[in-house]
């Protein structure tokens, strides 16, 4: 078989496992991962898919770390850290479900002060702290491990 | 830091491949790599010796530590930015190279624990976790995929990996309603 032949058999058989390809195997990781990486200290230059990860804007008032000291009642950050933490809800809010055949990154509004999580999301981003979405490794990453799926499942059918 | 890339690994090859094979074989070393970094092993899939089969007690205590997915092993993975950052850094005819760029905010990470040195200026033989290095076993395995006799198996693979490759960023870029898509929601 020449080299076109075997390329067009390969781009038919990708194309069938496509169409019925499912991204839910990853709609958990994908959440955990932008959690982590916030908890870590860091968010995205800028908010958009792909961009590169930047330390979170430090948090530049004294007046707010002396109101965190003896108000943190979680070990997932401390009074000086500028991680989005400061009960744990916004970023434990983030989920990731399955609509259809395609995954959506959501914060549940499940906070018990009465404040929305979309607002404070809203709030960080004018504020110059994006971290909701994937950065340039985490979005390599992610195809990653898809292609690798893929050829898995393209080599299985030779 | 040295001006030396302690990440960066040039591995042999036949000189008849090409460099379109050498790329799709360059990919799945590192996703061996990676794997194989992440099920807590080194080099000819063998777990790392003591001490370095133990994170430090200092970074057990740590704030990163508590956010460790799998605090069971010693994986070199807290968001899996460092493992992602592995690539293909040369291709020429008979050797690919692999490694991170210096350039790349984890290659310090990488430097620390290929050296053993962990923000120290000196390493530690003993400490180091050399996750870059193959062994030609290892090498050969992988090679298997591109039987050199056989050149319609090779350029089939070449194949199926620009194929996956494209698909894969098709999945994760622009929307495509026939596709699965990703979309971070805010409201």
């Amino acid at each position: 078989m020449n080299a076109s032949k075997v390329f067009l058999k390969i781009q038919a058989g990708i194309e069938r496992i496509v169409k019925g390809y499912s991204l839910s195997p990853y709609a958990n990781e994908i959440a955990e991962r932008v959690r982590r990486r916030t908890r870590t200290g860091y968010g995205l230059d800028v908010a958009e898919r792909g961009a590169k990860k930047k330390k979170l804007k430090g948090l530049t008032s004294d007046k707010y770390i002396k109101y965190r000291k003896g108000r943190i009642n979680t070990s997932l950050t401390k009074p000086k850290k500028s991680n989005l933490t400061f009960t744990g809800q916004l970023l434990n809010a983030i989920t990731g479900k399955i609509v259809g055949k395609s995954i959506v990154i959501f914060l549940k509004e499940n906070r018990n002060d009465g404040v929305k999580n979309s607002d404070i999301v809203k709030g960080q981003e004018d504020q110059g702290r994006h971290f909701f979405e994937l950065s340039n490794k985490e979005l390599n990453g992610l195809r990653n491990q898809i292609k690798k799926d893929l050829i898995k499942r393209l080599k299985r059918k030779r | 830091m040295s001006e030396k890339n302690w990440t960066s690994r040039t591995i042999k090859i036949s000189k008849k491949y090409n460099s379109e094979e050498r790329k799709a074989i360059a990919a799945q070393i590192v996703n061996y790599i990676k794997d194989r970094t992440k099920n807590g092993k080194g080099k000819d899939n063998v777990k790392w010796t003591p001490p370095a089969d133990k994170y430090s007690k200092e970074y057990k205590k740590s704030l990163e530590f508590k956010f460790k997915a799998d605090k069971s092993k010693v994986n070199l993975t807290l968001t899996g930015d460092m493992l992602d950052s592995i690539k293909m850094l040369g291709n020429q005819e008979g050797e690919i190279t692999i490694g991170i760029p210096k350039s790349d905010e984890d290659y310090g990470k990488a430097e620390g624990n290929i050296r053993g040195s962990y923000g120290k200026p000196r390493g530690s033989l003993s400490k180091a976790r050399d996750f870059m290095s193959i062994s030609n076993e290892e090498k050969n395995n992988i090679l298997k995929d591109f039987p050199i006799k056989d050149e319609e198996k090779r350029k089939e693979m070449v194949s199926i990996y620009k194929a996956a490759l494209a698909a894969a960023k098709k999945l994760t870029g622009e929307k495509r309603p026939a596709l699965g898509e990703l979309v971070f929601e805010r409201e």
